[in-house]
């Protein structure tokens, strides 16, 4: 089942579609087509539309032309919109910009007492939201104590009360220390090993490189497209673009350039094990 | 976070924690009216009595209610002395050159510090032993009668909830302000009052630009979250009236009734 398709889609924030005033179209006729249960990375340096995006995935964004459909319906329909939002969740940079109550409870309670779900099935996607982000013992807790991994987990649970079918990340993992981040990334992991589509959106190729398939965007314009092996074998055209290789696939190209060869390495452990094999 | 003490909530296991949030509004609207409706010395005992009696239900130290009189004390000093010297009633008791002082104006000051102190209290109670968010949600609920005239009452409790939640935010973010300023060289301290003035902008422009970036993010987080206004909308947290709060919007009730029949029988 295809979960969101770009059709040709040119997005601009000028009012007059980019012709004038020299301003640039953001998104210029970008196709491309994301099946559910998919595990993505959409990478690409500032500026490069990214996160201009994944907001016209949910339609808080429409396309100047071409079409973005999310399961079927466009998002330019306006009666259809929040069917669409219920599907496509979507979770942004700063945790407590997300936020509207002060207790974790209440917050997650937003977004199903948007729908207008009854009150005990509020309560019960509640326990079942925190449950999959494993926050529970901080139901009565307020944000503001707690950490930023913690945040951003008690977002992606607002989120997930909604029951979304995918779960788009714009730079969500940015502003977190590398404990926060290994926590989203253990929860989103486990979430598309459910089925959910996950789309986390990152200019830190590390994180990417964890991913089933990457997208590069650059200038508005899809650039790559490809597993992690594929992408990274492209070396010189990802510095042009301006991202940098993930640490440990940098590292290998270094050793092969120097006459050893320890085939593909997409990640920092999987190094390590290799390393740790030689004799 | 800075502590903000002024009727904080304080929490604590009672009977008046667990109240109705719309009870306890109430009640506080009413013990309000009974503080002006009294006319005799007496019946502040009487109210006094009542304010006592709901402290200690409410598990609260006397100490942190009698503390959030403080920051009022200067404004009760200073509309009892201007009072004394200013009201017109009654006999002069005491003369002083151009200072004239009446036996009413005394009545009259010791009055008004008496109700505004006892007002200034009671109302703490209420704060210091309901949730912001409790409050918020009461005042919608109190409100809903005004959207028959298209009021909108779910708007202003969601707008009054999410200024609550960015208290804390946004004086953090003051604070990162100023130590970042401060790193830059800026002078907080020294000059006159003018030069000090001054001297917030820098502080004052960040923090507003960034409250406007952090209001467009929640908005887009809020339309992300499916929110289309109050209409459709349920309410997972609901009230429950019991028999503490109708036996304390009784007893309000009869505080002000024992006050009303002093008065009559006084005067």
């Amino acid at each position: 089942m295809t979960a969101i398709e770009f059709k040709n889609v040119v997005f601009s924030y000028s009012e007059d579609g980019g012709t004038e005033n020299n301003i640039e179209p953001a998104v210029k006729e970008l196709s491309l087509t994301i099946e559910q249960g998919e595990f993505i990375a959409l990478c690409g340096h500032n500026g490069s539309g990214k996160s201009t995006v994944a907001r016209l995935m949910n339609g808080l964004l429409t396309p100047k032309s071409g079409e973005v459909l999310a399961f079927g319906e466009s998002t330019q329909n306006k009666k259809k919109i929040y069917d669409i939002r219920k599907d496509v969740g979507m979770i942004f940079q700063n945790p407590d910009n997300q936020m509207i109550a002060t207790i974790v409870e209440d917050d997650i309670a937003f977004g199903p007492e948007n729908i207008g779900l009854p009150r005990e099935e509020i309560g019960k996607r509640i326990d079942f939201a925190l449950g999959a982000v494993d926050m529970l013992e901080f139901k009565q807790a307020s944000p503001y104590k707690l950490s930023g991994g913690q945040k951003q987990r008690i977002a992606i649970a607002g989120v997930l009360a909604v029951k979304p079918k995918v779960l788009v990340l714009d730079e969500s993992t940015a502003m977190l220390d590398p404990k926060g981040r290994r926590e989203i990334f253990d929860v989103i992991k486990s979430l598309n090993k459910e089925g959910m589509t996950i789309i986390l959106i990152t200019h830190y190729m590390d994180e990417a490189a964890l991913f089933d398939r990457i997208i590069v965007l650059d200038n508005g314009k899809l650039a790559m497209d490809g597993t992690p092996k594929e992408v990274f074998a492209r070396q010189t055209e990802l510095a042009e673009i301006g991202l940098k290789l993930p640490r440990a696939t940098k590292l290998n190209s270094y050793f092969k350039e120097n006459g050893l060869d320890l085939g593909e390495v997409l990640s920092t452990d999987e190094l390590m094990e290799k390393i740790c094999q030689l004799k | 976070m800075r502590e903000f003490t002024f009727g904080q909530y304080y929490p604590a296991n009672s009977v008046v924690h667990k109240m109705d949030a719309r009870a306890k509004l109430i009640i506080t609207i009413a013990f309000i009216v009974a503080i002006f409706v009294v006319e005799g010395f007496f019946s502040f005992i009487y109210v006094a009595g009542f304010l006592v009696f709901a402290i200690l239900l409410a598990k609260l130290p006397i100490r942190a209610v009698v503390k959030t009189i403080k920051p009022i004390l200067i404004l009760v000093l200073f509309t009892a002395v201007l009072n004394l010297f200013f009201y017109q009633k009654g006999e002069i008791i005491w003369e002083f050159g151009f200072i004239k002082i009446r036996d009413e104006a005394v009545r009259f000051c010791l009055y008004m510090a008496i109700r505004l102190i006892l007002l200034v209290m009671g109302s703490s109670l209420m704060t210091l032993t309901t949730q912001p968010v409790e409050l918020t949600d009461a005042i919608e609920s109190l409100l809903t009668p005004l959207k028959w005239v298209r009021f909108p009452v779910h708007e202003l409790a969601l707008i009054m909830s999410i200024a609550l939640r960015y208290i804390p935010i946004l004086m953090d973010e003051a604070d990162r302000i100023i130590r970042a300023q401060k790193a830059r060289g800026a002078d907080f301290e020294s000059g006159n009052i003018f030069a000090r003035a001054k001297a917030m902008i820098p502080i004052l422009i960040p923090l507003l630009v960034s409250s406007f970036r952090r209001a467009n993010e929640l908005a887009d987080a809020m339309d992300a979250r499916c929110y289309s206004g109050g209409a459709n909308r349920t309410k997972f947290k609901q009230f429950h009236i019991g028999l503490n709060d109708v036996m304390g919007v009784m007893s309000v009730v009869s505080l002000i009734m024992l006050i009303i029949t002093t008065n009559a029988v006084l005067f």
